[in-house]
């Protein structure tokens, strides 16, 4: 568990656990001042969900359905003070760093990807067409879930591109 | 024997029904059937790497779409290329690296960039991405322009350099965005450890690595299928030609290159266009004495009057006629050339054999393989290769001995490079260390002139630990017996002292070549060039033999020719013991057939070689010489010497394309063409007779070698009318009983046929001696050779050894490569390669001049330091004429192939002094 949360840490809980549970019953709450606005499921690439999907139970296949997926399970909270687009923004310049280097989707992929998301406003529809080709086409995983934290701003955080 | 039934795959692609042969990748498949799918990282010859992702396809049940570049169709697999996912990911990757082109648009570096033709063909016209920041460009190379704003990082180049050529020069540093494409510690190209090969500009989809002076942007007019006209691997080539001048080179499929090619054969083609190629004709002005001195070429009008063609050939061939009347048959002799055809080799052995009327005729390979030769023809009967060097990608173990192929069968070094990366093991024997100590498994830096020690060491281990192929030697040999009396003066613990190879490496490497399943031996002429290299060969066919590691592919023993048509030339009897196809000249029956076929009386007597000609000369025996191609006051061993006798010469007639440093010494010079000016046929080290084709005019006046020659023997009253090549070819045929079978029309579709190759249609046999060898009794013989030491060894006086080599850039005696722009840049100087400590021994730093003098001459040249060089020895290449090589080496010669020991005399270095002018 990181981000704004009271106790961040590695905690051992239960596989079906929520978020909700796992702020208030293992990391002590929510910082001072900050609201739980969403979070990380797992990890960088996991995807980003809303607070309002904060019941959703963590295990493998629970999450595929809202677009993510536990994978490392490393989860990270922010509030209302962050901004989702920053994070996806953070989120895709890290795998710009970390891609390989090797497939065409995933090298230039991520690197575009996040200069367009640095935009004012985002060509959504691009954005869509080119996450659908990272998806599909690159190697490994990293390239095949870089595009998440993109979809999931843009289906769960559109408040925050307008 | 049953054939293997080829299995074959039933896909469905783009709901049609696609039967795939085994091992088919779906890209291939779709390519056989006209289904179009696009693909950048892709190149047929190199491993497909699947990492553009171009060529993506969806298979039905899968998630994420495939590469179809490296994956292979299962039966009832259903697979779609050209709508849906697949094809959005295919413009999608084609529409992320278009943003990345310069102005994004059409690379601006090449003609027919691979992302041009693919965007278009899917309609991808323009990127909807920014830019990324782009790479500055490298002019370092003088070959190579690299652009990496239009890399699309595909790493074919990384591919071309690493996997195939094996040259681990480029790679692909650092990750993500930011991974690029580096030369070395990302060096610039021209200061890297690049060796100009260009494979990875042939490589290339879309110009960011690009021949320089952005001739890749010049259209061709003409492409023309051609040969290499450097060394005897033999590569094949396109010619690209516009306005009748060579525009540049690329490497073409050929069963001996795999359309590889070195940087000669790529970059060292402009010689042809050079100002000072002969144009005219020359005659040497009246009473202009001949003296030892080389003529600088630029102040040729000082020694020479242009002439007519007519004049030119009269006086040629009235000269020789002349001396032939007054003197004798004999009194005239020619030099041949092995960079001509097998057309121009036939011609002008025909010429000395039916026209001079002696056998005074030989080329070049006297200073090559003569002693390889004479032991391949006494011990198994024939003198040409087993099987070609590509085998060796079939062989579990290379014995490599007395060759630096990365230098001068650079395109041969590559199959030993990939083959030692698919796990064959390398044994390098040589007293210097060359690039290929990388790859080897076992290196064994022997002392200079030990071979026929060492190599008893070997074969008498595998003696006396029983690993003789008794099956094979009693089947297949005679003289086995006087072979192992002979080895036991040779035990592996006498011989590692002398040889300076411990006893056990000796046991370990002799182990390791009999008892793999195929040993293959290749060797250069670190073994030929010396008064015992027959001795050094009969120990490597002996080795052979006793193993039983011939006659199957992946084992046997190739020499490695050194010239592009050696091979042809010797097989044409441009040699003076045997008529063509190794035929005797002293033997009654062959003798008698060749009276018959050019129906004349034929000599008897063998005639003289290179090194004996001269001789002869200061004898005053011969007193016409015909040189056509061959450069004697450059090639040949203790050039003083040389020179003078060509100096004596009553009547010198020299054919070449440009004024060389012989031609200087000439009564009469006849202007040549070059290799793209003419056709004919080559013969490579692998038998393999190949098609070079014109491609270009020869300039001014100067004329076709084979029309020359049949002008000066119409002179001397020959009866010659031969129209062109092919029919020269034609008589070939019936005078080489082993080429008999290959046809000119044959050539022109095929290209290149491997003899022997007897009846029309005939495949060609790659691997021969497969059932015991062509002499008389079917088996070959096993000489014995005992250990003895060169002709001149150190003293006080000379304490140190002096040997010529090869350099990469160079060839022969530079009279081509020198005057290639790229190569004279990358070397334009000559240097002497010592060890360091000898180097500080003698007080002298790197780069700087020292003077080499020998009993016989001596030159000035840079040193260069040189770890692979053994302490006491000096290495050399002999193409500079102002620091000649030649000048030091020894004359003294072997008894029974005639070559002279160029591999080793004695020498003094001492610092300071300067090479002399460089000529030409
Ligand atoms: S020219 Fe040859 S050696 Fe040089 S980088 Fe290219 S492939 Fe490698
Ligand atoms: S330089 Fe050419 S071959 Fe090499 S990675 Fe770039 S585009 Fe590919
Ligand atoms: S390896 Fe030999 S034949 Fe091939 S390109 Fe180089 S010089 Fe020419
Ligand atoms: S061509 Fe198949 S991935 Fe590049």
């Amino acid at each position: 568990m990181s981000g704004r949360v009271k106790k961040p840490g590695v905690h051992l809980a239960p596989a079906g656990i929520t978020v909700k549970e796992l702020i208030e019953e293992y990391c002590g709450g929510m910082l001072e001042g900050h609201e739980f606005y969403g979070y990380f499921p797992g990890g960088a690439s996991g995807g980003i969900l809303p607070a309002s999907l904060g019941d959703v139970p963590l295990d493998f296949d629970t999450l595929q359905e809202h677009g993510c997926f536990i994978g490392s399970a490393a989860v990270i909270i922010f509030s209302d003070q962050d901004s989702a687009k920053d994070l996806a923004i953070n989120a895709m310049r890290f795998f710009e760093h970390e891609s390989c280097g090797q497939c065409t989707p995933c090298r230039v992929g991520t690197g575009k990807a996040a200069i367009l998301m640095e935009q004012p406003k985002w060509d959504k529809d691009l954005l869509e067409e080119l996450s659908k080709a990272m998806e599909d086409a690159s190697i490994c995983g990293l390239g095949q879930a870089a595009p998440n934290p993109i979809r999931s701003v843009i289906n769960y955080f559109p408040q925050e591109l307008d | 024997m049953d054939m293997p039934v080829e299995k074959k795959i039933v896909f469905e692609l783009n709901g049609r029904s696609v039967e795939a042969i085994e091992g088919e990748t779906i890209l291939e498949a779709a390519d056989r059937i006209g289904v179009e799918i696009p693909r950048l990282c892709y190149k047929e010859g190199i491993r497909a790497d699947g990492n553009c992702r171009a060529c993506v396809v969806e298979i039905d049940g899968e998630r994420a779409l495939a590469p179809s570049c490296c994956r292979y169709p299962t039966d009832g697999m259903k697979v779609t290329s050209n709508e849906g996912k697949a094809r959005h990911s295919q413009e999608m990757v084609l529409e992320l690296l278009l943003a990345d082109m310069p102005d994004q648009k059409n690379s601006p570096y090449s003609l027919d960039s691979e992302l041009d033709f693919w965007k278009d063909k899917l309609g991808v016209q323009t990127s909807r991405f920014p830019q990324r920041h782009q790479p500055v460009e490298d002019e370092s190379h003088p070959a190579i322009s690299v652009h990496l704003d239009a890399c699309i990082q595909c790493t074919r180049c990384v591919r071309a350099c690493r996997e195939e050529q094996v040259n681990d020069v480029i790679g692909y540093a650092w990750r993500g965005t930011h991974s690029a494409i580096v030369f070395d510690l990302d060096d610039p190209m021209g200061t890297s450890s690049c060796v100009g090969c260009g494979e990875c500009v042939q490589a290339c989809p879309t110009g960011a690595l690009m021949p320089a002076e952005s001739v890749g942007l010049k259209k061709a007019d003409e492409v023309v299928p051609s040969v290499c006209p450097y060394c005897g691997v033999g590569c094949l080539l396109n010619y690209h030609v516009k306005d009748g001048k060579l525009l540049r080179v690329e490497g073409r499929q050929g069963p001996a290159n795999q359309s590889r090619l070195c940087v000669k054969g790529r970059y060292g083609f402009d010689y042809v266009h050079h100002p000072s190629r002969l144009t005219k004709p020359l005659i040497r002005k009246d009473g202009v004495p001949k003296t030892k001195e080389l003529l600088n070429p630029e102040n040729w009008r000082d020694v020479f009057r242009e002439a007519e063609w007519d004049e030119a050939l009269d006086f040629a061939a009235s000269g020789l006629k002349k001396i032939r009347d007054d003197h004798g048959q004999r009194a005239l002799a020619a030099y041949g050339c092995a960079k001509g055809s097998n057309e121009e080799a036939y011609l002008l052995q025909k010429l000395v054999r039916t026209g001079f009327g002696s056998n005074n005729v030989d080329h070049c390979t006297r200073l090559c393989h003569a002693s390889s030769v004479s032991a391949l023809l006494e011990g198994i009967g024939s003198g040409a290769v087993s099987n070609p060097f590509t085998d060796v990608t079939d062989s579990d173990v290379i014995f490599l001995i007395g060759a630096n192929p990365v230098s001068n069968h650079p395109v041969a070094a590559t199959f030993i490079k990939n083959a030692t990366k698919n796990g064959t093991k390398l044994i390098l024997a040589d007293p210097r260390r060359s690039e290929l100590a990388r790859h080897a498994t076992h290196f064994l830096q022997f002392r200079p002139d030990t071979d026929v020690a060492m190599l008893n060491a070997m074969m008498h281990t595998i003696i006396s630990e029983g690993l003789v192929d008794e099956n094979y030697v009693s089947r297949y040999t005679s003289g086995f017996e006087e072979l192992k009396a002979n080895l036991e003066d040779y035990p592996p613990e006498k011989v590692a002292p002398i040889c300076g190879i411990p006893a056990e490496t000796l046991k370990e490497v002799a182990r390791l070549f009999a008892g793999s399943p195929a040993s293959m031996i290749l060797w250069g002429m670190g073994i030929s060039q010396h008064i015992h290299g027959t001795d050094n060969a009969r120990c490597l066919i002996s080795l052979s033999l006793i193993s039983g590691q011939i006659g199957r592919p992946g084992t046997g023993l190739h020499p490695l020719r050194g010239q592009n048509n050696v091979q042809g030339a010797s097989d044409m009897g441009l040699i003076p013991m045997v008529f063509p196809d190794y035929q005797s000249v002293a033997d009654e029956k062959s003798r008698k057939w060749f009276e018959d076929f050019w129906g004349t009386e034929l000599d008897p007597k063998p005639g003289l070689t290179v090194v004996e000609i001269m001789q002869a000369v200061h004898a005053k025996e011969i007193k016409g010489l015909y040189v056509e191609g061959e450069n004697p006051a450059m090639s040949d061993p203790n050039l003083n010497h040389v020179r003078e006798a060509l100096t004596m010469l009553d009547h010198l007639v020299v054919q070449d394309i440009f004024l060389t440093e012989t031609a200087g010494f000439a009564d009469v010079i006849l202007p040549a063409s070059a290799f793209p000016e003419k056709t004919g046929t080559f013969t490579n080290s692998n038998r393999q007779v190949q098609l070079g084709r014109q491609a270009i005019d020869p300039p001014g006046e100067s004329k076709q070698d084979w029309w020359i020659i049949q002008e000066i023997a119409r002179r001397m009253d020959l009866d010659w009318n031969y129209q062109s090549p092919s029919e020269v070819f034609s008589e070939i045929r019936q005078a080489t009983p082993s080429m008999a079978g290959i046809t000119w029309e044959r050539l022109e579709a095929e290209h290149s046929l491997t003899y022997p190759l007897e009846n029309e249609g005939d495949p060609g046999e790659p691997v021969i001696f497969k059932q015991g060898f062509p002499t008389e009794t079917g088996k070959a013989r096993l000489v014995p050779a005992k250990f003895s030491r060169a002709d001149e060894l150190p003293d006080e006086e000379f304490p140190l050894v002096f040997v010529t080599a090869r350099q990469l850039e160079h060839w022969h005696t530079g009279s081509m490569t020198r005057k290639a722009s790229v190569l004279d840049q990358l070397e334009p100087e000559p240097h002497v390669h010592l060890n360091p400590g000898d180097l500080s021994r003698l007080g002298i730093d790197s780069g700087n001049p020292v003077t080499l003098e020998s009993r016989r001459g001596s030159l000035s040249a840079f040193t260069q330091e040189d770890s692979g060089v053994p302490e006491g020895s000096v290495f050399m290449s002999f193409a500079y004429n102002e620091a000649a090589a030649n000048l030091i080496t020894s004359d003294a010669l072997d008894p029974f192939g005639k070559i002279a020991e160029v591999k080793y005399c004695a020498v003094r270095v001492t610092p300071g002094g300067s090479p002399e002018m460089r000529l030409g």
